[in-house]
C-alpha cells in the first residue's frame, strides 16, 4: 500500500526533463489563430470614442472584436456579473480589456493591440485606501463586522494598551506558467477548452454562457498548471471566454496566453490590507479584549473579495483565545486591478494583524514574544481518551492555568477540539534550541554595532473547508479496464502540488497494486461533472474521498462476483500486493479484472463525497465554517544590516501538522514552498502603483520573488506526526495554504532585529523590503 | 524573434560584417522581445587562442571568450585578484556564468526597463524617440555620467571589478591591435546614447588585461540588492587596498550601477591616499560620492546607499572592522 509513503510527484520527471505539457505546447490544429487584449490606460473614465482602424488594418489580423461584437454575455465574473470581458464605455483600471484582437500570430496580436486610437472622459480615479473610505466606495453595504463579549470595556479596563496600524501589500502570484487556453471549435457549435485553470466547472459555465450554450456544450479539460496559488481560480475566465468567442465566430482554433506584464497589469493579485488594533493585557501579555478594523483594497470588481476578507475575519484570531474581541471589516472598491484568489486567501493577512499585536505586547512588556503567544493560545481540549495530542509525540503538558475544561470556542462561533498548538510550540523550541539561541543572539548583538540578528517563532491555526458550504463537494469517476489497468478522474486540478500522486496512492491502496497501474487522466468536465475550484487547500481531503467512494465500490462489485464464482463470502476477497485471494484462490489484479470483464460485471464506477458537520452563517459571523483546523508553527532567525538594510534567512525550524501525511515528501514540499512564498510576500515582494493607478511593478525586473539564494541557509522542515481526528481521508490534513503562514515568522524574526537597534517598538510594515527595514532602524534609532 | 542570417567565423579573417555573438546570454534575449534586430550574427566562439588565461609579466591575460565560471575559479585569479572572483559570482546564475563570456559582459546592455519595452521610447534603441525614464519609473537608473537624453546605468559586476583592478581591454582591429584603459573603452551618452564604446566595425575585444596586483593589497567587492541572489545591483563598491602601519598607501576604488559604465571618482582615492584610515575620514570621503540631487528622483536612495556601502567597504578593507561582523553575506547561523 503506497498510501503515507514518501513517493515522487507523478510527473517529476516531465517538470524537469520539460516534457510535461501545458497549454502553450498542445499542438494545434492548422488555421490557429492569436488573441490579444488591447488594454485601457487610464483608472478610471468613459471611452468617448475607440478608433480601431490602425489594429484591423495591422499585418495578420484576422478580426477585432469589442463589447458589441459579442454573442451573449459579456461577463466573466466568478460572483455578480459585475465584471465585462470587454469594457462597455467605462473603464474601472489600467489594464482593462477594452477589445480583443485575433491576429494569425501572438506577436502580431499584440503590436496590433497597441494601435488603437482610444480617447477618454478621465475621472478621478480611487485608488488609496484613505480615497475609498472618503468615498465611501465599497463592496456591501457597509462593514461586516463581528463581535463577543465587550472588546471596547475589557480594554479600558486593561492594565496596559496598545494601538496600532500595520500595512501590508499585495502579491503577485507569479505562477511560472502564465494564463493561457486555447478553444477548439467542434461539430454544431459546441465547443472545448483547453485552460489553465484551478477551476474548470467555472470555465465551462462562463463559455457556455458567452456563446449561449447549455453547459453540455463545452467540455474543458486541464492536465495541469504550471502554478496556481489561486490566480487561476477566477483570472482564466477572460482568456477562455475570448477564445471561445473568437473560435465560435472564425470557426478556427484560437489561442490566448498572457505575456508576463500583460498578466500582471491585468490580472487580480492578494489582497493589500491595513490593520488597525487596540488591546488591552495583563502583566503577563493575556490579553483581555481586543479590536482590530480591517482595511482591504478588492479592486475595481467583486471577484472573490467577499470570502477573503471574511476569511481574513475568521483568522483574526489565529491562535488565540479572545473572550472580548470586535472585528470590522472594510471592503473597498478601488480603481485598480480586482483582487483575488491568493494561498491563504485573506487568513494569511488576519493572522498578520493578530501576531503584530502579539509581538507589539511583548515589546510593551519586555517579555518573550513566545512565551505571550503561549499565555493567549487557546487550550488543549481534554476528551475521554486521555486528550487528543495523547498519541503524537510525548508532548510537555500545558500549564494548570491553561490546562482547563471550559470549551473553548472561537469568536464566529466554532469549537476549538483539536487544539495541538502547546506540544507542538514546545516540540519546535526544543528542536530548534530557541532558549539557548535567544540568549546567543542578544549577546552578539551586544557586541555587533552594523549587524543585529533577530529571532521569532510564530504559529498557525489553519481553518479547513470552503466558507461558502456548498462548495465542499466532489464527483470522481474510475475505470478498471479488462487489462487491469486503472484510470482515475476527479475534479480536483493539478498545479504541481502533487494531487494526482496522492489520489493515485488513495486508490492504489484500494486495489492492492503498484501505482504503475494507476492513471490519473486530465481534469475534464465531461467525465466528473459540477464540480469546485481546486482551492482552500481542498483538494486532496474531497477528491481523495471522493475516489476512494468509487474505488471502493468497483472493489466490492469485483469481489462481489469473483467470491459468487467460487462460493465464498465476499468480505473474504482480499486485494495486495498486486494480487486478489478469494479463500485459496489466488490471481493477478489483472487476471481478476479479466474474469469480472468476463462475468459482465460494470468496472467503472462513480464516487462522491460531501464535507460532513459544517454550517456558516456568514452575515452573523456564526456556525462551524471549517471541518478542522491544521497546525503549525515557525522558528526563523534573520540577520540585518544597519547601513544598507539588507536582511538574510540564516536559520528557519518548521514543525507542521500534515495529519497522517498521504505523501510526507510532497507534503514537506508544500510546506517548504509556502513558507517561502509566504516569506516573500512579507520581504520582498512589493507591488507599487503610482499616483495615476499604473503598476510599476509589473514583470521580474522591479518585483522580486525570493530566489533559491534566499531560503534559509538552513531549513529544517519536519512533520508532527499523528491523526486527523476528523475522518479524513486515511486521517491527514490538508497541507496547501496553512504553511504559507509561516513566512510570517520572518517578518516577526525582522521586527526583533530591528527591535535591537534602539527602545522604540519598529512597527514594521510589509513588505520589509530592505528600504522599510532601513527606515525602521533609524526611527527606533529616533534618527529618523 | 525576426529571421537573421548565422556565420560562423572560424579565423579572424572570416568575422564578416554583422552582430558578434558570443556567449548570447543577453543579446539573445534582446533579440526575443526585438529590442535588438540584427540581419546577421557572426559567432565568434570558434576563434582559436581567446579562450586562455594566461600569465603576461605579473599579470595576467584574459581571452576575450574565457567563461564567466572560467574566470571566476581559476586559481591565478582566486590568489592574486580575488576581487575580480567574487565580483563575477555576484552576478546572474551558474548557467549564465557558463555561457556568458568575458568580452561579451563587457559590453551588455542596460538593464533600463524601457530600452526593454519597445513600446516606449528610448533614445538608446531608437535614436532621438526620447527617454522614457525621464518623468517615468527609474529606481535601477544612474546618478552619474547621465546626459538629457538617458539616464540608464552599466549593470555589470565583473567590469567594476576590473576597472578598480585598472585593467586594459585589447583590441583587434583593422588597423592591428591595440590596447585601451576599460575605462576608455565606454564614451559617455551624449546626445547619442545608443553608442555605448569606442569599437568600430571590424573591431573585436580579443582579451583584457590585468596589472599586477599590489602587494599586500586587500580587495573586496560589495554588493547592494533587492535579494541575495539573481538580482542587478543597486549600487556596488569594488576596492583594492594596501595599507602600512595603519595608512592607506594605495587605493584604488569603482562603483556600479551608478553610471553608464563602471564608475571611478579620483577624488575619493586621493582624499584617502597617505591618510591613516579612520571612520572621520571615511565619512568625508563619502560626501564626495553623490550629485546632490539626483539626476532621477527615484534614484535619491542610491545617493545614500553608495555613501553607506563605501563606509562599509572602506572599514572592511582597512581592517577597522572584522569582516566576519559586518558582512551580511557571510553571516551565519
Amino acid at each position: 500500500m503506497s498510501v503515507h509513503r514518501p513517493t515522487p510527484h507523478d510527473s517529476a520527471r516531465l517538470h524537469v526533463t520539460g516534457a510535461a505539457r501545458y497549454v502553450d505546447d498542445i499542438p494545434t490544429p492548422a488555421g490557429c489563430l492569436h488573441l490579444a487584449f488591447g488594454q485601457s490606460t487610464i483608472a478610471h473614465g468613459t471611452i468617448t470614442a475607440m478608433d480601431l482602424t490602425a489594429v484591423r488594418a495591422s499585418e495578420g489580423v484576422i478580426a477585432v472584436l469589442t463589447a458589441n461584437d459579442l454573442p451573449h454575455a459579456n461577463d466573466v465574473s466568478p460572483s455578480i456579473h459585475d465584471e465585462p470581458l470587454l469594457a462597455t464605455g467605462t473603464v474601472h483600471y489600467v489594464g482593462q480589456p477594452l477589445f480583443a484582437v485575433v491576429a494569425t500570430s501572438h506577436t502580431a496580436a499584440r503590436k496590433a493591440a497597441r494601435l488603437a486610437e482610444v480617447t477618454y472622459d478621465t475621472k478621478p480615479a480611487i485608488l488609496t485606501i484613505e480615497e475609498a473610505m472618503a468615498a465611501n466606495s465599497r463592496f456591501e453595504e457597509g462593514p461586516r463586522v463581528y463581535t463577543r463579549g465587550d472588546a471596547s470595556g475589557a480594554i479600558d479596563a486593561s492594565a496596559h494598551v496598545i494601538d496600532g496600524v500595520i500595512d501590508m501589500g499585495g502579491q503577485e502570484h507569479f505562477y511560472l506558467e502564465g494564463q493561457a487556453a486555447l478553444a477548439l471549435p467542434q461539430d454544431d457549435g459546441d465547443m472545448v477548452v483547453h485552460s489553465s485553470t484551478q477551476h474548470p466547472s467555472e470555465i465551462q459555465h462562463k463559455v457556455a454562457d458567452a456563446l449561449g450554450l447549455p453547459m453540455h456544450g463545452v467540455k474543458v479539460e486541464v492536465r495541469r498548471m504550471g502554478g496556481g496559488f489561486g490566480g487561476k481560480e477566477s483570472q482564466g475566465n477572460a482568456l477562455a471566454v475570448a477564445c471561445a468567442v473568437a473560435a465560435s465566430l472564425t470557426g478556427k482554433p484560437c489561442k490566448m496566453r498572457y505575456d508576463r506584464d500583460d498578466d500582471m497589469v491585468i490580472t487580480g493579485k492578494r489582497h493589500d490590507f491595513r490593520i488597525s488594533y487596540r488591546a488591552g493585557f495583563d502583566h503577563a501579555g493575556r490579553v483581555q479584549g481586543i479590536e482590530f478594523v480591517h482595511y482591504t483594497r478588492c479592486g475595481w470588481a467583486q471577484d472573490l473579495s467577499l470570502p477573503v476578507a471574511d476569511r481574513a475575519m475568521l483568522h483574526a484570531d489565529n491562535a488565540y483565545f479572545f473572550e472580548n474581541i470586535r472585528i470590522e471589516s472594510h471592503r473597498l472598491r478601488t480603481n485598480t486591478q480586482s483582487a483575488t484568489a491568493f494561498r491563504g486567501f485573506g487568513g494569511p493577512q488576519g493572522i498578520v494583524g493578530v501576531e503584530r499585536v502579539m509581538d507589539q505586547i511583548a515589546h510593551h512588556l519586555g517579555l518573550d514574544p513566545l512565551e505571550v503567544r503561549k499565555v493567549n493560545y487557546y487550550a488543549e481540549m481534554e476528551s475521554a481518551d486521555g486528550g487528543l495530542s495523547a498519541p503524537r509525540a510525548a508532548a510537555p503538558l500545558p500549564p494548570e492555568s491553561i490546562l482547563t475544561k471550559k470549551k473553548q470556542v472561537t469568536p464566529y462561533g466554532q469549537e476549538v477540539t483539536d487544539f495541538v498548538l502547546h506540544g507542538l510550540t514546545a516540540d519546535l523550541a526544543a528542536r530548534c534550541d530557541y532558549e539557548a539561541r535567544r540568549v546567543a543572539v542578544a549577546e552578539w548583538n551586544a557586541g555587533s554595532p552594523v549587524l543585529k540578528r533577530g529571532m521569532a517563532i510564530t504559529p498557525v491555526k489553519f481553518g479547513i473547508s470552503f466558507t461558502l458550504s456548498h462548495l465542499n463537494q466532489a464527483g470522481a469517476l474510475v475505470h478498471v479496464y479488462q487489462d487491469g489497468s486503472v484510470a482515475l478522474n476527479h475534479g480536483g486540478t493539478e498545479m504541481g502540488q502533487g494531487l494526482y500522486q496522492k489520489v493515485a496512492q488513495v486508490a492504489s491502496g484500494v486495489f492492492g497494486i503498484g501505482l504503475e497501474q494507476v492513471r490519473l487522466t486530465a481534469t475534464d468536465t465531461s467525465k466528473v461533472p459540477n464540480t469546485s475550484a481546486t482551492a482552500a487547500s481542498s483538494g486532496s481531503d474531497l477528491n481523495g474521498m471522493a475516489v476512494l467512494a468509487a474505488c471502493e465500490a468497483l472493489r466490492a462489485r469485483m469481489a462481489d462476483h469473483l467470491a459468487a464464482v467460487r462460493q465464498g463470502e465476499p468480505a473474504d476477497v482480499v486485494f495486495e500486493g498486486g494480487l486478489v485471494r478469494v479463500g485459496a484462490d489466488e490471481m493477478t489484479f489483472c487476471a481478476a479484472a479479466k474474469e469480472c470483464y468476463e462475468g459482465r460485471v460494470s468496472l467503472s464506477a462513480t464516487g462522491f463525497y460531501k464535507t460532513p458537520d459544517i454550517s456558516w452563517d456568514r452575515i452573523k459571523g456564526n456556525g462551524r465554517p471549517f471541518y478542522y483546523f491544521a497546525y503549525g508553527a515557525a522558528c526563523s532567525e534573520v540577520v540585518i544590516d544597519t547601513l544598507t538594510g539588507e536582511y538574510k534567512v540564516l536559520r528557519t525550524d518548521i514543525l507542521h501538522d500534515a495529519g497522517r501525511s498521504l505523501n510526507p515528501a510532497l507534503d514537506i514540499g508544500q510546506i517548504e514552498g509556502g513558507f517561502v512564498q509566504g516569506a516573500g510576500w512579507l520581504t520582498t515582494e512589493e507591488l507599487v502603483w503610482d499616483d495615476k493607478g499604473r503598476l510599476r511593478t509589473h514583470a521580474p525586473s522591479t518585483y522580486k520573488i525570493p530566489a533559491a539564494s534566499d531560503r534559509p541557509k538552513v531549513f529544517n522542515v519536519a512533520l508532527f506526526e499523528g491523526d486527523n481526528p476528523e475522518a479524513t481521508i486515511h486521517r491527514s490534513k490538508a497541507v496547501g495554504e496553512p504553511p504559507f503562514c509561516l513566512g510570517i515568522s520572518v517578518l516577526m524574526a525582522l521586527s526583533d532585529a530591528v527591535a535591537a537597534c534602539g527602545a522604540a517598538y519598529p512597527a514594521l510594515d510589509a513588505p520589509a523590503t530592505p528600504e522599510r527595514v532601513l527606515k525602521a532602524v533609524m526611527r527606533v534609532r529616533g534618527d529618523a | 524573434m525576426r529571421p537573421f542570417d548565422y556565420h560562423r567565423a572560424e579565423t579572424f579573417d572570416d568575422v564578416t560584417s554583422g552582430q558578434i555573438i558570443a556567449g548570447g546570454t543577453n543579446l539573445l534575449d534582446l533579440m526575443k522581445i526585438q529590442v535588438m534586430t540584427p540581419e546577421a550574427l557572426v559567432d565568434i566562439t570558434r576563434l582559436e587562442g581567446l579562450s586562455a588565461i594566461v600569465p603576461e609579466g605579473d599579470g595576467l591575460r584574459i581571452g576575450a571568450l574565457v567563461t564567466n565560471s572560467a574566470l571566476a575559479y581559476d586559481p591565478l585569479v582566486r590568489a592574486g585578484w580575488p576581487l575580480l572572483s567574487r565580483a563575477i559570482l555576484a552576478g546572474a546564475s551558474a548557467q549564465i556564468r557558463n555561457k556568458a563570456t568575458t568580452g561579451g559582459n563587457l559590453l551588455q546592455r542596460t538593464r533600463c526597463p524601457y530600452f526593454y519595452d519597445t513600446s516606449q521610447p528610448c533614445n538608446k534603441r531608437t535614436p532621438g524617440a526620447g527617454c522614457a525614464a525621464i518623468g517615468g519609473g527609474g529606481r535601477m537608473l544612474a546618478l552619474f555620467g547621465t546626459s538629457d537624453h538617458c539616464l540608464a546605468a552599466h549593470p555589470s559586476d565583473m567590469a567594476v571589478a576590473l576597472t578598480a583592478l585598472g585593467a586594459e581591454v585589447e583590441i583587434h582591429g583593422a588597423n592591428g591591435t591595440r590596447r585601451v584603459p576599460l575605462q576608455d573603452l565606454y564614451v559617455p551618452p551624449a546626445d547619442r546614447p545608443d553608442r555605448e564604446t569606442i569599437l568600430e566595425t571590424g573591431d573585436l575585444i580579443t582579451a583584457v588585461i590585468l596589472p599586477a596586483p599590489k602587494s599586500g593589497s586587500r580587495q573586496g567587492y560589495r554588493k547592494v540588492r533587492d535579494r541575495a541572489s539573481y538580482a542587478f545591483a543597486l549600487v556596488s563598491v569594488a576596492g583594492a587596498v594596501t595599507m602600512e602601519g595603519g595608512t592607506i598607501t594605495d587605493v584604488s576604488l569603482a562603483f556600479g550601477s551608478v553610471a553608464p559604465k563602471p564608475w571611478t571618482i579620483p577624488e575619493v582615492e586621493q582624499m584617502l591616499l597617505g591618510q591613516p584610515a579612520s571612520d572621520d575620514l571615511f565619512r568625508r570621503a563619502a560626501d564626495l560620492l553623490a550629485p546632490d540631487p539626483a539626476p532621477h528622483p527615484e534614484t535619491e536612495y542610491k545617493r545614500a546607499l553608495l555613501r553607506r556601502t563605501f563606509v562599509a567597504t572602506m572599514r572592511q578593507l582597512t581592517g577597522l572592522a572584522d569582516t566576519t561582523g559586518t558582512d551580511i553575506a557571510r553571516a551565519e547561523a
